[in-house]
């Protein structure tokens, strides 16, 4: 049977209750949500002139409305050594969300740190180590102990260069170093290491490795580039499930085509359609799936290359763009160098027998304003 | 000092003992005014739900929503005949269940897909299981599939008297 809470109604938030604008904590992607907060000892009522968003909520709101809070945005916290009610919403006026929540997002409230409904029993204390089978608590001095020694260990067996560290790297809103703040300042402030990967990654990159290789940095986009594209470039990304208000507010409205009129006004000397999507990902996603639900499956182009394929494929593309003369010399020989050499190397023979197949495939798309995102896989972070 | 402050308390104590008749008196007083009616106002630990009428199993074929509302008419919902017991199914096959249709994630309307007895919210691909309590299979919401609390009469009416989770679009689920 599914897990059901049997809340079927929560605390109104009043009119006077403290408002705060924040941004989630979870993946890169940077929604935008309200908290709310007010005295345990108080609540708002139906009434429009007593809760905080002026509506008569003794009436069914409808689709989309700012007036409603699910139960996992509601929680019991303190401030100020005080226990107050909390919420944290979708802010519907972020132009990131636009009032979207995703399952990260809209459990905020709910994971908070509340010793009232018991939450602060799933954070972690002390520093674990695995001993005897299984991850342990210990203290600071214990695991920092054992960490110095092996490094110490290691560093007088192989050198500097034998030393590889494998940290988690995650949290803090909008992403980066936050939540593992110490774990930054000890291996790139203290001990400066030369070799670091985290969680998802071979090496401290991209997690579409193969891009960074062929000069293209990820997160160089602005979201409304997505709503304005003739075609989208997706590579080695599950939007809808990672970056989900990335690709539901900013892609779906290019792949259903209400932002015709957007890109009509912002750029009105060429003809616009719906976006096309051109998908590299081994596994047929949701994000596929949704992409031809919005589209049609005849502007879906689903590549699903080997895994470990990309660079070549890339390179194929690369080779393409090369062989049509769809390059601005002019531009590529004041930015680069040897660039003649590269266009040479993807040309020659060694990488040819690479090529999983020729991209005949990728002939006759449209070949304008391509957008490239590099999302993540599993992961959520940069 | 502290034998002072301690002969101060004793006398203060004195002091309230000789004063007993009195204030005996004045609590009397107290209680004949009108005090504020606590009881009317005690709030219940849920809604108190309407048990209403909302089909009869003859109306019912399997595999085919039939729409209601519940508790009132401004919440659609649906009757679902799914041929086998199932988790939450009422009716002497225990095979009839019913859910809100309005998706917990943003309130749209969802859609029943014989096919895999799902509900599938056409906004943003959230998907719900009939046969499992509304279990979200996939989807947005925070929360799985609100479901009727069912009984059914000698009649054969199918009555809802309860929802398990919070509905979409209202703070209270009876307003």
């Amino acid at each position: 049977m599914a897990y059901k809470r049997q809340i079927d109604r929560l605390p109104i938030i009043p009119a006077n209750a403290r408002e705060q604008t924040v941004v989630c904590h979870f993946c890169i992607v940077g929604c935008g949500y309200k908290a709310y907060s007010w005295d345990a000892n108080t609540q708002g009522s139906t009434a429009p002139g007593e809760n905080t968003f002026g509506v008569d909520l003794a009436v069914q709101q409808g689709a989309d409305t700012e007036a409603w809070y699910a139960p996992s945005m509601y929680n019991v916290v303190k401030q100020d050594g005080r226990d107050v009610h909390l919420v944290i919403k979708p802010d519907a006026g972020c132009v990131v969300n636009s009032g979207l929540g995703s399952v990260r997002g809209a459990r905020m409230a709910e994971t908070m740190y509340s010793r009232a409904r018991n939450t602060q029993l799933q954070r972690l204390t002390d520093p674990l180590v695995w001993r005897y089978g299984q991850m342990q608590p210990t203290s600071w001095e214990d695991a920092l102990d054992l960490v110095a020694r092996v490094t110490a260990a290691v560093i007088k067996d192989q050198g500097e260069d034998g030393l590889i560290v494998s940290a988690f790297d995650h949290g803090g809103a909008g992403g980066g170093y936050e939540n593992t703040w110490g774990t930054g300042k000890l291996y790139f402030g203290a001990m400066k290491v030369k070799n670091i990967r985290i969680h998802n990654r071979p090496a401290y990159n991209s997690e579409v490795h193969g891009t960074r290789d062929m000069g293209v940095g990820e997160l160089n986009n602005a979201y409304e580039d997505a709503e304005l594209a003739d075609t989208i470039v997706a590579v080695g990304t599950n939007a809808l499930e990672t970056q989900t208000n990335y690709f539901l507010n900013h892609w779906v409205p290019n792949l259903r085509g209400t932002s015709l009129d957007k890109k009509r006004t912002m750029m009105p000397d060429e003809p616009h359609a719906p976006a096309k999507i051109i998908i590299v990902d081994p596994r047929r996603t949701v994000t596929v799936n949704a992409c031809e639900v919005e589209a049609g499956k005849e502007n879906v182009l689903h590549l699903a290359i080997n895994s470990g394929t990309d660079l070549a494929l890339f390179n194929a593309i690369f080779t393409h763009i090369a062989d049509q003369g769809w390059t601005d010399r002019a531009f590529i020989d004041a930015s680069t160098a040897g660039s003649q050499g590269a266009t040479a190397d993807v040309s020659g023979p060694r990488q040819r027998g690479l090529q999983p197949r020729p991209p005949d495939q990728l002939r006759g798309r449209p070949r304008r304003q391509p957008h490239v995102d590099r999302g993540c896989r599993r992961d959520h972070g940069p | 000092m502290k034998r002072c402050d301690t002969l101060v308390d004793i006398g203060r104590r004195q002091f309230l003992r000789g004063a007993g008749v009195a204030t005996v008196g004045a609590a009397t007083a107290i209680v004949t005014l009108p005090a504020p009616e606590a009881r009317a106002a005690t709030p219940l630990a849920r809604v108190s739900y309407p048990s209403n009428r909302l089909a009869n199993i003859a109306d019912l074929k399997v595999d085919e929503a039939f729409d209601v509302a519940y508790p009132d008419d401004d919440a659609p919902g649906v009757l679902i005949k799914l041929g086998r017991a199932v988790p939450g199914g009422v009716g002497p096959d225990g095979d009839i269940v019913g859910f809100t249709t309005l998706c917990p994630h943003k309130g749209y309307l969802l859609n029943f897909n014989a096919a895999d007895r799902t509900l599938n919210c056409p906004g943003h691909y959230s998907r719900f299981d009939c046969e499992a309590g509304g279990q979200q299979v996939w989807g947005h919401a925070t929360q799985n599939l609100p479901q009727y609390a069912m009984r059914v009469d000698e009649k054969g009416d199918i009555y809802a008297e309860g929802v398990d989770e919070l509905l979409h679009g209202r703070l209270s689920n009876v307003l």
